[in-house]
C-alpha cells in the first residue's frame, strides 16, 4: 500500500509539474509513417487536460482539430510530396487564440505513436500576433491580416518566427505519445519524465541525451539520438510499465463551454 | 514540387539570413566569463537595418536587446568568454519568467545558445560565426568529433542546423580548436551607433 502511494504521489507530481520529456529529432522517418483517416477531426480531453500541454495554456476547455497535413518532408529522410502520416493540429483556446503543430503518425513494430511540434515554418511568411487566428489564416494559404509582409517580402524577412526569435535561437522540439486507440476515442500516453532521469543516470550510454533549460531556472532532459536510435529506445521501452504514464482520452466534437 | 520549392526557399533564407551553429549547453564557466566595458553601448549591422544594445546585467555578463528595423525587438543573455588568448561570446535568449511564447511553451521549443569567435570590440565589433556548411561536413568526415544533433527549421525542413550537444568542457575544447581554422568561419561586423567616447560607461 505504501508503495502504492508512493507510486501515486510521484506521478501526480509529474503531471502538475508539467515536466515533459522531449527529443530534438523527430522519431519518424518516412518509411514509419502511417495514416489513420479516423485521427481528424475535432476532439476534446475527457476530463483533466493537465500534463499534456498542446501549447501554453491550452487545456481541458480548448479544441484540438487534426487535418491531413499537404505535404510531408521528414527531417530525416527523403523529400516527398506524400502526405502520409502527416497531419495537423491547431489548438483553439476558449479565448479563441489559437496555436499550430505538426503531428506525425507512425508505427514502430506494431505500436502507435505521434511525434507532434511546433509548425514554425522558414519558407511561409512574416506573421504578427496582431491577428489571433494568425496561423489559421496562414495555414489556409491566405497572408494573415496583421502580417508584417507580402509574398513579395525578400526571403530573409519569411517565415513564422515565435517571439521574433530566430529558428537558430529556439529548438523546436518533439513530443512523443503511445496511442493506446483511435476509435472511439483517442487515447494515449506519454514517456514519464522522473523514470527517464532515473533511467539516464543509471544507463548514460543507453542513448545520447542532454539537458536544456526551462523559464524557471531547471531542466528537462532532451534526447538528443538520431530518429533511428530514438525508434529503437522508444520501442525497447513500450512494455515497461514505468516508462509511460498519464493516460489520457480526448472526445471528438468541440469542449462544451 | 512544392516541397522542393518549399526546401529551396529555405536554403535561401539561410544562406541570406546567415544561419548559425547552435549549442544545447553554454560555452562558459564561472572561470572563463569575462567582462570588456567597450561593449556596452548601441550598435548597427552594416545594412543599419538592425541595431544591438549592450548594457551590464551587474553579473559579469551582458544584456542584449535586438531590434530590426521591421519586427520584433528581441531579448538575450550574452556573455564574453575567454578560452586560451581567444575571445567568444554566448547569446542566449532571455526567456526569464516567461510561461510561453506566442503560444508555445518550453516544452515546444527551447532556447539554445548561439556562439561566436570575437576578432575585435573597438572600433568595431568584428565577430564570426562557425560555418553550418563547413560544419556539415566536417561533422560528416569526422562524426565523432563531438557529440552533436540536429534541429528542425519546421515540418518542411528537409536537413535542419546542426546542434552540437556536448557538455560546456567538450565545447569549449572544440571552438578553441577551430579558431585558427579560417574557413570554418564567416565574419561579420557591427558598428557603434554613436561614438566609442560616449557609448563606454
Amino acid at each position: 500500500m505504501r508503495t502504492l502511494v508512493v507510486c501515486s504521489l510521484l506521478i501526480a507530481a509529474g503531471i502538475t509539474s508539467g515536466c515533459m520529456a522531449v527529443t530534438l529529432q523527430p522519431l519518424y522517418t518516412a518509411d514509419t509513417l502511417v495514416s489513420e483517416p479516423s485521427l481528424v477531426g475535432t476532439w476534446h480531453f475527457d476530463g483533466d487536460a493537465a500534463g499534456f500541454p498542446f501549447g501554453g495554456g491550452a487545456d481541458s476547455s480548448s479544441a484540438y482539430t487534426i487535418s491531413e497535413s499537404g505535404s510531408c518532408c521528414p527531417s530525416s529522410g527523403p523529400a516527398s510530396d506524400s502526405s502520409t502520416g502527416c497531419y495537423s493540429m491547431l489548438v483553439t483556446r476558449q479565448d479563441g487564440t489559437v496555436t499550430l503543430f505538426s503531428l506525425h503518425l507512425l508505427k514502430l513494430g506494431g505500436y502507435l505513436f505521434a511525434d507532434v511540434c511546433p509548425d514554425v515554418d522558414l519558407g511561409g511568411p512574416v506573421v504578427s500576433q496582431a491577428n489571433p487566428n494568425y496561423q489559421q489564416d496562414y495555414r489556409q494559404g491566405g497572408i494573415p491580416q496583421g502580417s508584417d509582409s507580402d509574398p513579395g517580402t525578400s526571403d530573409s524577412q519569411r517565415g513564422f518566427q515565435p517571439g521574433g526569435y530566430q529558428p537558430w535561437n529556439l529548438a523546436v522540439l518533439h513530443n512523443v505519445y503511445l496511442i493506446e486507440r483511435v476509435e472511439p476515442t483517442l487515447r494515449f500516453k506519454r514517456l514519464n519524465p522522473k523514470w527517464l532521469e532515473a533511467y539516464l543516470a543509471a544507463n548514460p550510454e543507453a542513448i545520447a541525451h542532454s539537458r536544456i533549460d526551462d523559464q524557471h531556472g531547471g531542466s528537462l532532459p532532451v534526447l538528443t539520438g538520431s530518429p533511428a536510435e530514438l525508434q529503437a529506445f522508444f520501442l525497447r521501452h513500450v512494455d515497461t510499465p514505468e516508462a509511460y504514464f498519464g493516460l489520457r482520452e480526448m472526445l471528438p466534437g468541440k469542449p462544451l463551454y | 514540387m512544392r516541397t522542393l520549392l518549399v526546401c529551396a526557399m529555405m536554403l535561401i533564407a539561410c544562406i541570406v539570413s546567415g544561419c548559425v551553429v547552435v549549442t544545447l549547453q553554454p560555452l562558459y564557466t564561472s572561470d572563463t566569463l569575462t567582462f570588456d566595458p567597450a561593449l556596452i553601448g548601441a550598435w548597427q549591422n552594416t545594412e543599419k537595418d538592425t541595431t544591438y544594445t549592450f548594457s551590464d546585467n551587474g553579473e559579469g555578463g551582458y544584456k542584449l536587446s535586438i531590434t530590426p528595423q521591421k519586427g520584433t525587438t528581441t531579448l538575450f543573455a550574452f556573455h564574453l568568454v575567454k578560452l586560451g588568448d581567444r575571445l567568444f561570446a554566448d547569446m542566449y535568449p532571455d526567456i526569464t519568467g516567461r510561461e510561453s511564447l506566442d503560444g508555445y511553451t518550453w516544452w515546444n521549443m527551447a532556447p539554445v545558445h548561439n556562439v561566436f569567435l570575437i576578432k575585435s570590440i573597438r572600433p568595431t565589433l568584428r565577430y564570426k560565426a562557425l560555418s553550418t556548411e563547413w560544419l556539415d561536413e566536417y561533422l560528416a568526415a569526422n562524426p565523432q568529433a563531438i557529440a552533436h544533433g540536429r534541429i528542425d527549421l519546421g515540418p518542411d525542413d528537409e536537413k535542419g542546423l546542426p546542434a552540437l550537444t556536448a557538455d560546456t568542457p567538450e565545447l569549449q575544447a572544440f571552438f578553441l580548436k577551430l579558431a585558427d581554422t579560417p574557413k570554418a568561419w564567416n565574419e561579420a561586423e557591427l558598428v557603434p551607433v554613436a561614438p566609442a567616447s560616449q557609448a563606454a560607461p
